[in-house]
């Protein structure tokens, strides 16, 4: 069994529900993210367009942060997710500089490091991840990527533009996107204007997790 | 369609490696470049070695110390950090790191043990171990680096040269400053001391500076390190490293050197010193200021 993720793009409506199901399935602090949907406006009035891109941990097959974290707190469980064991990890903060998806954080409660399991423990009993149950237009399709009948795996054999975030890593990402664009997914594709932009102030955390 | 912004994301941690992980990589080359200066010192010129004996483990164990002290620091869960022993994954630089410079610790407490005691011998013996855990003490946070995957310019298989040669820069200069301390080096020895130092900065200086040049012909990611590197918020710390790393210090020891006034060489190094602390945190800064997501 390989759980995968696929997000189709085009039934993303940007509402967050998926971040928000996540944060109080997962007790995530306030300042940290497990999922995310970021937006990247495109175009001049009257020729625009709003993208909204669903981020998580890709649970790569090829996992930098599993390779670089010094005693396994981070593993592969055996379905293939990468999974976190927060009283083993030292906080070293290693995966999150080995991690090029920016998908891990250290929680400023537990000063571990965390991230997406693909609700690991729900998937223990059969139930799907909370983004995935909250969700109101089916935009995120969970399953396993070995089972040709699965609902990801005929998504995946019937679209022709299935994209991964930085394929040329070798991370080999079990995170799709379908109906994507380079400007959703590469970071550099778009601007990062400091200070107040339509909704919010993008701005970063200095001093994140302690110190 | 025309540009495209981000309009609404969520706040992201900026710099999460900061100035302890800067200064394990400082302290780390002083007390490397120690051992392979002190250590060719001592083999070169077997019967006036009492000064390198002396000073290769008390150089060595301060700085070691430092870099431990700072590596612990750093840890978010700083009294969990022996289970990098008890649960080591050797597939990461880290591990590997951490049982090297264990080792390494070891070579330079029995160093000191051997000037302490005047026997010679258990130096003499530790010579060979010291120098390969010396050297791989000095690559793994290549490795680390290396490791991580997305943070451009430290992917860089060159890393592993500047880290031996910022160590040859760093322990020379350590020298320098300590023989003005307690001067007992004769002039030829300072002279030594003078080209290795003026050596190591010169090619230190070219391999940053080619960075600059073929870097951001790797990929668009390096090309923005680069950039922010060289002209963004991190180029005080960058150019401030060059000049007083290798600029500065090869002017002064070339002068030192060639006109045999060996008090311009301590300026020299005290500048390098200063300087390698300043570029090594530019050089870890960059990265970390592009978004990855």
């Amino acid at each position: 069994m390989r759980l995968g993720f696929l997000v189709d793009l085009s039934r993303c409506m940007g509402c967050m529900a998926c971040a928000v199901s996540c944060k109080a399935e997962n007790n995530v602090p306030l300042e940290s993210w497990r999922l995310r949907v970021k937006y990247i406006d495109q175009g001049e009035f009257p020729e625009t367009k709003r993208h909204y891109v669903p981020l998580r941990c890709n649970h790569c097959e090829n996992a930098p942060c599993e390779r670089i974290c010094p005693v396994s707190a981070l593993h592969y469980l055996p379905n293939g997710i990468v999974n976190v064991d927060h009283d083993r990890c030292i906080g070293c903060a290693s995966c999150m500089m080995a991690c090029p998806y920016n998908a891990i954080y250290i929680d400023p409660l537990t000063n571990s490091a965390d991230k997406c399991t693909y609700c690991a423990h729900r998937i223990e009993v059969g139930l799907m991840p909370a983004c995935v149950v909250a969700c109101p237009t089916h935009a995120n399709i969970f399953g396993d990527l070995d089972d040709p009948e699965s609902e990801i795996s005929k998504y995946l054999q019937e679209h022709r533009d299935v994209m991964v975030r930085k394929p040329e890593l070798n991370t080999k990402p079990k995170h799709f996107y379908v109906r994507g664009s380079d400007v959703a997914l590469d970071p550099l594709a778009s601007e990062r204007p400091e200070g107040f932009t339509l909704f919010t102030e993008v701005k970063y955390l200095d001093h994140i997790g302690g110190h | 369609m025309l540009g495209a912004e981000v309009t609404f994301d969520v706040a992201l941690p900026k710099v999460v490696w900061g100035w302890l992980v800067s200064t394990n990589m400082w302290a780390k080359s002083i007390s490397t470049g120690a051992f392979f200066v002190g250590l060719y010192f001592i083999k070169k010129y077997p019967d006036q070695d009492a000064f390198f004996r002396k000073w290769l483990p008390i150089l060595g164990i301060i700085f070691i110390g430092i870099t431990l002290l700072v590596t612990i620091l750093d840890l978010h869960h700083e009294f969990r950090f022996w289970k990098i022993f008890l649960f080591a994954h050797f597939t990461s630089a880290v591990t590997i790191g951490a049982w090297v410079v264990s080792g390494y610790v070891l070579i330079l407490l029995a160093a000191f043990w051997s000037w302490v005691t005047g026997n010679r011998r258990i130096f003499d013996r530790l010579v060979i171990p010291g120098f390969i855990l010396a050297f791989f003490s000095t690559i793994y946070t290549a490795g680390i680096l290396g490791q991580s995957t997305g943070r451009e310019v430290w992917v860089f298989s060159a890393e592993m040269i500047s880290m031996l040669l910022s160590a040859t820069l760093a322990g020379s200069a350590a020298y320098l400053v300590v023989d003005a301390i307690y001067g007992s080096l004769n002039e030829k020895m300072k002279k030594e001391l003078g080209y290795i130092l003026f050596g190591s900065a010169g090619l230190l200086a070219a391999m940053f500076l080619g960075e600059l040049v073929f870097a951001k012909m790797h990929s668009e990611y390096a090309e923005k390190v680069v950039e922010i590197m060289a002209f963004g918020e991190v180029a005080p710390f960058f150019w401030g490293g060059m000049l007083l790393a290798f600029i500065v210090p090869m002017v002064l020891v070339g002068i030192a050197t060639e006109k045999k006034k060996f008090e311009y060489a301590i300026l020299g190094s005290l500048s390098a010193l200063v300087g390698l602390w300043l570029i090594k945190h530019a050089w870890l800064i960059a990265p970390q200021s592009l978004p990855l997501s």
